[in-house]
């Protein structure tokens, strides 16, 4: 999925604290799109992409009370669907995704000043592990 | 291990009763009960044992019907059997009366019966006061004294089936008490030495007991109670939370089955605590009701799975052909309230509370629930919801080989879909009282532009509530069908869950045949306490309406029964009369009722000037302000009962 792929690109290069936080909540859109579109077809998948999709919303709306969080209208990532009609290579991709998301958010997480900062990207790191988990495939 | 019932218990005091009743067909003579000190003291020890007996059926009745007679006799509007349970208890009440005031000062304190037959009695009298006690364990004490439930049983107990059962019940044991009065009684008469209280006692016990006994049978011509309504007051639990039971690697069919049906029993009773706790507790989050509605969709989406598997074993139900088309609608409905299920989750998308995180006390067993139903469903034994753990559906011919292990199956859907119906209804009133306190937030940035506010949150419209709501109420209604639908094929396949069913339909279509039961302190008024008491009062002297009637001769016993409770009400106006007279204490002595305070609300995790109300301590250091705002016993209890559990840490709920 290339919106995936510009996704991670995105969160690598992310910069500064309010740059992150920005990716972060567009991160956290796609994976509650992607997930919610493939729980449609997911089959033996359902429960994985569904609780994946309920810890997307949550990392979202953690994002959203991070002080450092500029103000301002949302963005329409949450309007991109999964466009992979392979369920194992779309959770593959998101689960890359998350994996990417989480360890920047810890990394944030332990350089950011503000409290609010460190509390909102630790227990946004904490969602994105739990996709990693439900949607990475078997070691 | 499941919870004793009502019909447990209940068979261990017939068990004791017919033992004792077989002991009465021996020859008086050679029980060796006349004639000797040892047996006066077995025969006034036995008959305060009748008279506990008797007493316990009373206050069976007590609770069945809760009017005195005067209501019976000046209200039109009780039912035949109404009337009859009231008459029927102040006659087996003025039974106990006698008996006990004549084994008053026999104490078997120290030491045990003297011999089998009080013993026998002993113990059916236990075991009858436990049935009671069981019962009750279903609702508590409200602070108004009027009864609140804190289990779906509660319903039950009160519904017009369970009263019938409980009056053919006590009908059923009046007899038998009435034949050992007599048989005692004629025992005391042989031996002029037994004292004239227990011998007048035992003799006016019989025709009181034999007029409970055929009261009750009369009425019931009129209201019989049927096989059906036994079982149901037969298959009533205690109400207990049994203690969680995890998942274990390799459970079979059977422990995967009563594992749910533990789970299942641990969310129902944990949820309903959760609901007045709403408007403040810190650890009921947005985070966990939408982690519970995707449970309930996946639990929902893994049942219309098994559902679909078991139509394929079509082969085992050639003996009830209406089985099949059951299970495909039972699958319909489940796919509906996943979709349902799914709706409330996406409603919760935007919507946040104060504080955050997976807290809620129900998550740890819906989480052992959904990886049961999984384990079930799939081929992996270790089956978890994450992806690394994907298998394929089972065989059908592997998930139900026979039917018994098909309704041992049905069973454990149908206990799962009985939660989500129960949990649908929890969590919506729990969402109300957390709207209601002003807990549910949503992102500044998610509101309309002119939300012009200096916070990172600010409460959720109205709409946006509106629409979590109607979500709710369309998965409630969407998970009650399921559960209906289930209760069906629960009968029609004599799944272990049936008497589900039985509990629905008695909850959700009978009319109760009587108000429900009054407080314990109300119902008990006119029974006297146990004869531990020093002195019991001796018999009142008849009043004037009672004395007019037995000077007319030929009244019965039922017709004495109404006077002395007319005579017992015109003393009662009396002394309200005479306490009216008083003088009132002086004004503000008693301590005015103060609404309690809300809890100090403050984000710690999050950030500061997050939400308008502004910042508060991590959750686990968080308890209501001052302790001002009572927790609701039942749920206290609930909590006692079932401590919470966890699995979560730093915010995510561990499936592996």
């Amino acid at each position: 999925m290339p919106e995936i792929d510009r996704m991670r690109a995105r969160l690598e290069t992310a910069g500064e604290l309010t740059g992150l936080l920005c990716a972060a909540w567009d991160a956290f859109s796609l994976l509650l799109a992607a997930c919610w579109d493939c729980e449609e077809r997911a089959g033996e998948l359902f429960a994985a992409f569904a609780f994946a999709s309920a810890a997307a919303a949550q990392g979202r709306l953690v994002i959203a009370s991070a002080p450092s969080r500029p103000d301002g209208p949302a963005t329409q990532a949450s309007d991109v669907s999964c466009a992979e009609p392979d369920l194992d290579k779309a959770a593959d991709g998101l689960a890359g995704l998350a994996g990417v998301l989480g360890e920047r958010l810890l990394a944030a997480a332990r350089h950011a000043g503000d409290p609010g900062d460190r509390a909102a990207c630790q227990d946004a790191a904490a969602q994105a592990a739990q996709i990693y988990e439900l949607l990475a495939p078997a070691e | 291990m499941t919870a004793a019932t009502f019909g447990d218990v209940l068979a261990e005091a017939r068990r004791h009763l017919d033992a004792a009743t077989r002991l009465t067909a021996t020859r008086l003579t050679a029980t060796g009960l006349t004639g000797s000190a040892a047996g006066r003291e077995s025969i006034t020890a036995a008959a305060g044992m009748t008279g506990c007996l008797a007493l316990t059926l009373s206050r069976y009745l007590a609770d069945i019907a809760p009017y005195d007679m005067a209501e019976v006799i000046t209200s039109s509007e009780l039912s035949s059997l109404m009337r009859a349970a009231v008459q029927a208890r102040e006659a087996l009440q003025l039974a106990a009366e006698g008996l006990r005031t004549g084994s008053h000062g026999y104490d078997t304190s120290g030491r045990g019966p003297a011999d089998p037959l009080t013993a026998r009695l002993a113990a059916s009298a236990a075991a009858l006061a436990a049935c009671r006690d069981l019962l009750r364990t279903h609702a508590i004490t409200g602070t108004g004294g009027q009864w609140e439930p804190r289990s779906r049983w509660a319903a039950v107990i009160g519904s017009g089936p369970v009263t019938r059962a409980v009056a053919a019940e006590v009908a059923r044991w009046s007899k038998p008490l009435a034949y050992l009065t007599a048989w005692l009684s004629a025992a005391s008469q042989a031996d002029a030495a037994t004292p004239a209280a227990v011998t007048q006692g035992l003799a006016a016990a019989t025709p009181l007991l034999l007029t409970a006994s055929t009261t009750l049978t009369a009425a019931l011509r009129e209201h019989p109670a049927t096989a059906t309504d036994a079982e149901l007051l037969h298959a009533v639990p205690v109400s207990h939370v049994p203690p969680p039971r995890p998942p274990s690697d390799n459970e079979t069919v059977t422990a995967l089955a009563a594992g749910i049906a533990v789970s299942a029993a641990r969310v129902q009773a944990l949820a309903l605590g959760t609901v007045e706790q709403a408007a403040w507790a810190p650890e009921l989050t947005a985070e966990s009701w939408r982690w519970t509605a995707t449970g309930a969709a996946i639990i929902c989406d893994i049942s219309q799975l098994m559902l679909g598997l078991l139509t394929e074993r079509a082969v085992l139900f050639t003996g009830a052909p209406a089985v099949t088309a059951q299970l495909r609608t039972a699958a319909d409905s489940a796919a509906g309230a996943c979709a349902r299920w799914r709706v409330v989750r996406a409603a919760w998308q935007e919507i946040t509370t104060d504080t955050r995180g997976l807290t809620t006390p129900v998550i740890p067993d819906t989480r052992d629930l959904i990886i049961r139903l999984g384990r079930l469903a799939f081929t992996e034994p270790r089956w978890t919801p994450i992806r690394a753990r994907r298998a394929p559906p089972r065989d059908p011919a592997d998930l139900a080989p026979g039917p018994a292990q098909a309704a041992v199956v049905t069973g454990a859907i149908h206990h799962a879909a009985d939660t989500l119906a129960s949990l649908a209804d929890t969590d919506l009133r729990a969402v109300q009282a957390a709207r209601r306190a002003d807990r549910l937030y949503m992102p500044t940035r998610k509101l309309p532009e002119y939300y012009d506010v200096p916070y990172r949150h600010w409460k959720a419209p109205a709409s946006e509530i509106a629409a979590l709501l109607d979500a709710y109420q369309a998965a409630s209604a969407a998970s009650s069908r399921t559960a209906t639908d289930l209760d069906a094929l629960a009968v029609t396949m004599n799944a272990p869950s049936r008497i589900l069913a039985a509990a629905r339909a008695t909850t959700t279509s009978t009319a109760r045949a009587c108000t429900p039961p009054a407080a314990p302190s109300q119902r008990d008024e006119p029974v006297s306490e146990p004869s531990s008491q020093p002195g019991l009062a001796a018999p009142a002297p008849p009043g004037p309406v009672e004395q007019a009637v037995r000077d007319l001769g030929a009244a019965d016993l039922i017709v004495l029964l109404r006077a002395q409770a007319i005579d017992k009400a015109a003393r009662k106006l009396l002394t309200e009369a005479r306490d009216g007279c008083r003088e009132p204490g002086p004004p503000g002595l008693a301590e005015p009722r103060r609404s309690p305070a809300p809890p100090a609300r403050t984000p710690a995790r999050l950030a500061a000037k997050s939400f308008p109300l502004g910042p508060a301590p991590p959750i686990a250091d968080r308890q209501p302000a001052g302790g001002s705002l009572p927790p609701n016993p039942a749920d206290d209890q609930a909590a006692r009962q079932a401590p919470a559990r966890t699995y979560v840490t730093h915010g995510r709920l561990h499936f592996r």
